[in-house]
């Protein structure tokens, strides 16, 4: 068992290592540890040439404006005025994919809080030496992780993020109030079915070093929008359980709303 | 009976031994889980802890168990210490106990809703506790513990009631809180799980613990089925025997199965009641589950009237008599409910038999076992 385990893992890593070298034509010895972005020496994606670092910072807006908690209101594409609270979720299962298609999943599971003025960030350490052209997560946790809640660190579930009567975590919590009525609203959003993937296209960028950064815009205000118009007026303004309908609506949106602005 | 215990005792040994094997293996896949010893000079090393599998229930393995939390000695005695105290309540004044008491089988004395806390009214009947670890290797779906199924396994069932407004009414920061303060659970769950840093998810493992040890499988009804005993039964409860398997009569055993140890298909149905209570449809949020409920076990029943997931009937004569007559129909009713349109036209002698039969599963040693 052991044995086998190391031999899938060091196949791994060896695939990685050899498909970097196919896709890179320059000489990347050059491009060493400077966070560089003048982008020439590097090919499409980010490259690190040995075991490096990738730091995934978390920045709420609403649409253009800060990100701020009740007092602050904003205005959703469907007209109802809105009060945030509190806005919680899990990221897990990072995954880096190889211009030649490999997948490294570096298996982190952590709990985000966006509150003003701290920083939400993920450090992604030891990633194995390639070039990488896309990264994906998942904006909740796993089916395994999700059965028993017997877990330590991030998935403690004392963190308040689950829920005993329907086992499992809550993904992504949202909440204030909706200030027109004065009424709460209150999204948890949770069960497996509902875990929000989110996948960036990394090709654009032609960046490497040991230790890099990716700014991550959460554009709240696309909670409410993009694709589908959330109208607190009309769709559910409590969710508690897995099966309810306006989930369909809200998980695309906030898989939308992530976006990366930057990468240095 | 002597020989039984010793190849079980055996069986426990060697499942044992097997399942310490793999943790090494869970040690390498799943490093967040496993409890790391902290004190060096003596080795963490947890005496696994055997349980007596009653004559009733299957022999072929000992008790179901996940592989990162079997049964010992030290995680037992310690979840039977939690499950008894009331540290785990907002203001300290009610246990797990106080709603599943032994001498009721488990459940909450004799009442048809429990109470919480600040003594608010909880919303179904208590559960009774025992043979949970077979739900948990049974069920047929993801859906195993309270009336809807809402819980996938023990161990995440046990912060159900600690957080619900309902029951216990505390938060588990306060409750870990209390109990790293303590001055002997820090050692306690030192000595079961190795550290004494205690987190929620050994306060779950050890609660789970204890609730797997408790079974339940030495009635009448289960020599009288295994070794054909027929001094066991009394003629009445034979003729009720009979009703309850027959389809023109009581029609029981579709649902609640008598082939297996458990009296239950481990699915959950609408028996016909008229509660609005959504049951399992609350957990899927599926339409055709609104009303169902997992079929219960009927062992020890005379220990843990009232009846169903509302409580609402108070004797077995009461819970007859709903299925003679009292069930709905029609839809969303199970279609082992509709399909006697004109209920079952049970005559009084007929209830009579079925009522002593369904007595002859009650275990007396599910209350007076004294390792619970
Ligand atoms: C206030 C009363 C109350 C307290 C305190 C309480 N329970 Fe319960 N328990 C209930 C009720 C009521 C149900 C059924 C709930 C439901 O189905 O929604 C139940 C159901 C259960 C079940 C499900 C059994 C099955 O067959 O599915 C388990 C297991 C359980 N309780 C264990 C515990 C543990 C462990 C504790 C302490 C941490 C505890 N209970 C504390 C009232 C209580
Ligand atoms: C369609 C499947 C089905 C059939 C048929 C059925 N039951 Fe049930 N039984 C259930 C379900 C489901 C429950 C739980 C319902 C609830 O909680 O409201 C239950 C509950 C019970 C209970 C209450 C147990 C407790 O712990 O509260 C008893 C006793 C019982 N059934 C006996 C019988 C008898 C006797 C018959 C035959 C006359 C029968 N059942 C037929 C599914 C069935």
């Amino acid at each position: 068992m052991k044995k086998s385990i190391l031999i899938l893992l060091c196949s791994t890593v060896l695939l990685i290592v050899q498909s970097c070298k196919e896709g890179d034509k320059d000489d990347n010895t050059t491009a060493t540890s400077s966070a560089s972005t003048t982008g020439s020496t590097f090919e499409s994606g980010i490259t690190y040439n040995s075991k490096g670092k990738l730091t995934l910072m978390f920045n709420p807006t609403f649409g253009a404006q800060a990100f701020e908690l009740s007092p602050k209101s904003y205005v959703t594409a469907a007209a109802d005025t809105i009060r945030i609270t509190q806005l919680t979720y899990y990221v897990s299962n990072v995954t880096l994919t190889t211009s030649a298609g490999n997948k490294i999943n570096l298996g982190n599971y952590e709990l985000i809080s966006q509150i003003p003025g701290q920083q939400a960030k993920v450090l992604l350490d030891s990633i194995p030496a390639g070039c990488y052209t896309s990264i994906s997560y998942m904006i909740g946790v796993d089916s395994l992780a999700n059965s028993t809640g017997v877990h330590t660190g991030a998935l403690d579930p004392s963190y308040g993020m689950y829920w005993a009567w329907s086992t499992g975590y809550v993904f992504l919590r949202l909440k204030g109030r909706f200030t027109s009525q004065n009424t709460a609203y209150s999204f948890d959003i949770g069960g497996d079915g509902n875990v929000m993937n989110v996948n960036h296209d990394l090709s654009n960028y032609k960046t490497g070093g040991t230790a890099l950064t990716a700014n991550i815009n959460v554009d709240v205000a696309k909670f409410f929008n993009t694709p589908n118009k959330y109208d607190l007026k009309t769709d559910a303004i409590d969710i508690h359980s897995a099966g309810v309908p306006s989930i369909a609506k809200l998980k695309v949106n906030i898989a939308n709303a992530f976006n990366i602005t930057a990468i240095q | 009976m002597k020989r039984v215990n010793v190849f079980c005792l055996l069986c426990f040994a060697v499942f044992f031994f097997v399942q310490s094997c793999k943790k090494d293996d869970e040690v390498i896949q799943n490093g967040t889980t496993t409890v790391v010893p902290t004190d060096t000079t003596k080795p963490f090393a947890p005496t696994p802890y055997l349980v007596q599998i009653p004559v009733g229930l299957p022999l072929d393995y000992p008790i179901p168990s996940p592989l990162d939390n079997p049964l010992t000695v030290e995680g037992v005695e310690l979840g039977r210490k939690l499950f008894h105290d009331k540290i785990l309540s907002k203001n300290n004044v009610q246990s797990c106990g106080s709603c599943h008491s032994q001498l009721f089988g488990f459940t909450d004395e004799a009442k048809q809703f429990s109470f919480g806390a600040s003594n608010q009214k909880g919303e179904r009947n208590s559960m009774p506790l025992f043979n949970l670890a077979y739900v948990e290797k049974f069920a047929k779906t993801d859906h195993r513990f309270f009336w809807d199924g809402g819980a996938k396994n023990l161990e995440s069932q046990v912060l159900g009631p600690i957080t619900n407004p309902l029951e216990m009414e505390e938060t588990l920061t306060n409750v870990i809180d209390k109990l790293q303060k303590h001055p002997q659970y820090p050692a306690l769950f030192k000595k079961a799980f190795g550290s004494d840093s205690i987190t929620t998810a050994m306060l779950m493992k050890a609660i789970a613990q204890f609730e797997r040890i408790i079974v339940s499988g030495e009635t009448r009804f289960d020599y009288f089925k295994l070794f054909g005993d027929q001094s066991k039964l009394t003629a009445q409860e034979k003729r009720g025997l009979e009703l309850f398997n027959t389809e023109e009569k009581a029609d029981c055993f579709h649902c609640h199965s008598l082939s297996g140890a458990f009296m239950t298909d481990f699915l959950f149905h609408h028996n016909g009641h008229q509660s609005s209570d959504p049951g399992l449809g609350r957990i899927t949020n599926n339409p055709e589950d609104k009303g169902k409920f997992r079929t219960p076990s009927l062992r020890n029943l005379v220990f843990t009237a009232p009846y169903m997931h509302d409580g609402r009937l108070a004797k077995l004569e009461d819970v007859v008599e709903f299925y003679n007559s009292g069930a709905i129909r029609t839809y969303p009713a199970d279609p082992f409910i509709t399909k006697h349109p004109n209920g079952l036209g049970l005559t009084s002698d007929e209830k009579a038999d079925l009522v002593a039969f369904l007595k002859t599963m009650t275990d007396s040693t599910l209350i007076t076992n004294t390792n619970y």
